[in-house]
């Protein structure tokens, strides 16, 4: 299995080489950590895609299926690479934090972020390549972004029209929640392995559901 | 060992390997004894198949003309001279019946084949 | 008991407008099987079910005596397929494709791999996308056979070659067949090289297996049969996928000693059919029903 996690890696060499020298020029040009990051979770996105590409565009999965192995490991091997990834951008923020000095505390929120937004995405968007390839999930992929753009725009839009409206009300829950918020102590470890443990589960369930996708499909 | 076989000839593939093989007995090109190709490999070297091959020895086992010992191969049987002697003639028959029976299905007239025949023993003998 | 290499038991895969239905094959260890159909008779959709690249609806396959799905991995390692168009990571080489995949195979042979690749004069720092189709069917067929297989399982190799590599290719089957422990199943619409070299023939039309013989037999005991259009109606009942054109008929005769004994033949021409003609009146005669 690791053979076919290796050949990702080294279909992708150039693409993983250039983000790499992008990312450490961004990490040590700017001291906001914020856009680099931004920056990683894309390209960290775009290995596990292009990776997906090279199976379904460049005629792989097809090979794959004529050699001797398993359905299951052919899954498994796409979430492998995306812990793989996972694993480097939290080894990234940790040499990052090493070097400024910033005490490893503050990265936290960073980490759990990261962890917890690329596990999202590999868990939703591999199920959709598995079910119905790589042109379809791109397509989805597209309009699932846009949504959550659209979401998150209108969400805030919404949260601006209730608090106008009813005072009172809004007031209450809007209170209630940022005191919620500033309850969790925002440099906790435990809140962090707990964040990183839900996003794992994720991921589980959602490698169950390709794998049933996958043995299901007809090459 | 050249084994002849023609698609044009309207006789069975295994048929012909069978005759091939029998008339170089028959002739002592192959003497009792004499080991024969395997018979994968005769289908290798003829580029035919393998159950075509089989069936030609097949028949010229039966017909005692050569034996297979498991393991080792075939080969010719000790055949006595008798034997072959009416083996030929049988043969000889049957090729005079085909070229009389061709003979009548062109229209020859009796009196014409026999004209030839007498030609022909005139100068081979 | 038979040792079969190849059992395939009542088989049937829905597709939208085309259906394989009960389609029963049996390959004995030793031996080369044809598979012959037009195209899009069904021959690759079988292929594929074998290998499992696509899922059967219904019916049983045996690869090795073994179930085609529960014994996957173990089917695979010892079969040699290559598809109709082999496929590879088309922008990598020779080379990187194949260290790829020989690190699944439980056997690999590199030193038959390169004895391959120098007899077929392939390039292996080529990129896949580079070569000609015959090239790319030699790469498929070099690396198929150099994880020793015991049964090759080839998808029309021979569709779009030119008859240097089709000789080649049959050289290299019987060379393969040598050792009686090893079965061919290949299909083809090329039928003069299932004549060649063929021990059994298995004829499909339209999703459905319509003769599954020993090839000499076809060949022996069946003609084709040409008269005179006037005493067609005398044989009508014995003459399969008949063709008429105004002053004569041509048919497929089943068993010829029967017919033989049956009916007067002295105004007919007797011909040994080839497997296109026993294709061509094999299906008219489906068509007729």
């Amino acid at each position: 299995m690791m053979h076919l996690v290796m050949k990702d890696f080294y279909v992708n060499k150039k693409y993983i080489l250039i983000a790499v020298l992008y990312l450490g020029f961004a990490l040590f040009a700017t001291e906001n950590l914020a856009p680099s990051l931004i920056f990683a979770l894309a390209i960290s996105y775009g290995i596990v895609t292009r990776s997906c590409f090279n199976d379904d565009k460049d005629r792989g999965s097809i090979f794959l299926r004529t050699l001797p192995i398993k359905a299951s490991t052919i899954v498994i091997s796409k979430y492998v690479l995306g812990l793989i990834i996972i694993f480097m951008n939290v080894l990234i923020l940790l040499l990052f934090s090493l070097i400024k000095g910033n005490g490893l505390e503050s990265y936290y929120g960073s980490i759990s972020m990261v962890v917890f937004t690329l596990s999202l995405v590999y868990a939703i968007y591999l199920p959709v390549f598995f079910k119905y390839g790589y042109m379809k999930a791109t397509t989805f992929q597209t309009i699932f972004f846009m949504g959550i753009m659209l979401f998150s725009f209108g969400f805030g839009a919404l949260a601006d029209i209730i608090q106008s409206i009813s005072i009172g009300q809004g007031q209450w829950i809007k209170e209630a929640l940022v005191n919620f918020i500033e309850m969790i102590p925002k440099n906790s470890t435990t809140l962090m392995l707990i964040t990183c443990l839900v996003a794992f589960i994720i991921l589980a369930i959602s490698t169950v559901i390709s794998l049933k996708f996958y043995n299901d499909s007809s090459a | 060992m050249f084994i002849s076989i023609s698609n044009i000839d309207p006789r069975p593939l295994y048929e012909q390997i069978y005759e091939s093989i029998k008339s170089k007995i028959l002739k002592g090109e192959l003497k009792p004894g004499d080991a024969l190709p395997s018979i994968r490999q005769l289908a290798q070297d003829l580029k035919i198949s393998v159950i075509t091959i089989k069936r030609a020895y097949l028949e010229l086992e039966q017909e005692k003309l050569i034996i297979t010992r498991p393991g080792k191969g075939s080969f010719v049987a000790d055949c006595d001279i008798s034997q072959i002697a009416s083996l030929n003639l049988s043969e000889i028959e049957q090729q005079m019946r085909e070229v009389v029976s061709k003979a009548r299905k062109t229209g020859v007239s009796r009196k014409n084949v026999e004209h030839i025949f007498n030609k022909v023993l005139e100068e081979e003998y | 008991m038979k040792d079969n290499m190849l059992e395939i038991i009542n088989l049937c895969k829905s597709y939208g407008n085309f259906e394989l239905s009960d389609v029963n094959i049996s390959l004995p260890r030793g031996y080369i099987m044809g598979f012959i159909g037009a195209n899009g008779a069904g021959k690759t959709t079988t292929i594929k079910l074998i290998m499992n690249m696509i899922k059967k609806d219904s019916g049983e396959i045996r690869v090795f005596g073994k179930d085609h799905v529960k014994y996957e991995l173990y089917i695979k390692n010892k079969v040699g397929y290559v598809s109709e168009q082999p496929v590879f990571y088309e922008n990598q080489t020779v080379a990187w494709n194949v260290n790829f995949a020989k690190k699944f195979y439980d056997e690999w042979d590199d030193a038959l791999f390169e004895d391959l690749l120098t007899r077929f004069n392939i390039d292996s720092s080529k990129k896949i996308n580079q070569l000609s189709k015959g090239m790319k069917m030699k790469t498929a067929l070099a690396i198929a056979l150099s994880h020793h297989p015991e049964l090759l399982i080839l998808d029309e190799p021979t569709s779009g070659l030119d008859p240097i590599v089709r000789d080649e290719l049959l050289g290299i089957l019987m060379e393969f067949i040598q050792d009686e422990s090893r079965s061919v199943f290949f299909s083809s619409h090329i039928t003069s090289d299932i004549e060649k070299i063929g021990d059994y023939v298995t004829f499909i039309d339209n999703g459905r297996i319509i003769l599954s013989e020993e090839k000499d037999k076809i060949l022996d005991e069946w003609k084709i049969v040409k008269g005179d259009i006037n005493l067609m109606n005398n044989y009508k009942k014995d003459l399969i996928g008949l063709e008429q054109t105004r002053t004569h008929f041509k048919a497929l005769v089943k068993d010829f000693d029967a017919f033989k004994a049956k009916y007067d033949i002295s105004s007919l021409v007797i011909d040994k059919p080839t497997l296109d003609d026993v294709l061509l009146h094999l299906t008219k005669k489906e068509n007729l029903r």
